[in-house]
């Protein structure tokens, strides 16, 4: 496989990449494909030129890389991240119309198990902003998408300077108890 | 940006032709620039500087939504989570659905998209201020 946009070229990822690919000789396919119902699935489910594949086979297939596990790390984290925000909205507007049930859900938030799933939240939060970042980059500033897996690997390392730490401090609790 | 990168490694390739979809192409990235800064301040506040232990409802009551400021700084995160959250939901349903239960979910969406805008809406904006 590619492995992503050959240095010093700013044909991005649907560029033709020499010998290594179907597509290679092919004219490079516009992106989203005509016909697609949307635009938001990675390059790779595009069927190769020349290579209709079945239907299932082109939902399935994906290209592999940096660039698709940055693409599903930030679609997994950001559907989570919905999920969570359902019950957040949920739980504060309790304070409002239950406010000792509001309590009894914090508690839960407090219990180990609640620390662990706000650890992951946490995780999931902070990929999806430093990843979103990265999308954000790449759209407005089309060159740097040459370097786009130097950005997700600069991700990676904020991810785990900030999150180790942060992590910490969340779950520490569950052995030490709260400071007061 | 014509003739450029039309597609990112990560991102919703960028809409053509102008109008509805592109809009929300901008506002999805300028409610993520935003919330970069909210919402990762609002976990570094609720996770970090205080411990969740401390933050029953009497607290809430108190001291973080004491002042209009920080109610105010609440209710932007919550318009931005809303419409980012919703409108990413509503482009991955978008990507494995189509026809008749795409519309009934995308429909279903916004729906509840609106009853979680207006919940936090009305809790943020009808808590009683503390008597000092």
């Amino acid at each position: 496989m590619p492995e992503g946009p050959p240095a010093g070229r700013s044909g991005g990822y649907n560029a033709p990449t020499a010998g290594s690919s179907p597509t290679a000789t092919e004219e490079r396919q516009p992106w989203p494909p005509a016909g697609s119902p949307c635009s938001d699935r990675p390059p790779a489910a595009v069927a190769r030129a020349g290579q209709e594949a079945s239907l299932p086979v082109r939902y399935v297939q994906y290209r592999g890389g940096e660039g698709m596990l940055a693409w599903a790390l930030h679609r997994i984290s950001g559907v989570a991240i919905w999920a969570f925000i359902l019950l957040h909205v949920l739980d504060i507007w309790l304070v409002g119309a239950n406010p000792d049930l509001y309590n009894e859900v914090l508690a839960l938030y407090a219990s180990p198990i609640g620390r662990v799933g706000e650890t992951l939240v946490g995780a999931g939060l902070l990929y999806h902003a430093l990843n979103g970042l990265r999308i954000i980059v790449m759209d407005f500033w089309p060159a740097t998408t040459v370097w786009h897996k130097q950005l997700w690997y600069a991700c990676w390392v904020v991810f785990f300077v900030v999150g180790i730490p942060g992590a910490y401090i969340i779950l520490n609790p569950i052995w030490n108890g709260v400071p007061a | 940006m014509s003739g450029g990168v039309r597609t990112t490694r990560s991102g919703r390739a960028k809409p053509g032709g102008g109008g509805w979809e592109l809009a929300i192409w901008y506002l999805i990235r300028l409610s993520g620039l935003g919330l970069f800064v909210l919402a990762l301040a609002h976990f570094t506040i609720t996770h970090f500087i205080f411990d969740v232990t401390v933050q029953e409802s009497d607290w809430i009551l108190d001291d973080r939504w004491g002042s209009l400021l920080w109610r105010t700084v609440d209710w932007l995160m919550l318009t931005l989570v809303i419409f980012h959250s919703f409108m990413g939901v509503r482009t991955v349903v978008g990507d494995y659905t189509r026809g008749g239960l795409r519309t009934a979910l995308t429909m279903a969406l916004y729906m509840l998209a609106l009853v979680l805008f207006a919940m936090g809406t009305m809790v943020v904006a009808t808590l009683p201020f503390p008597v000092k």
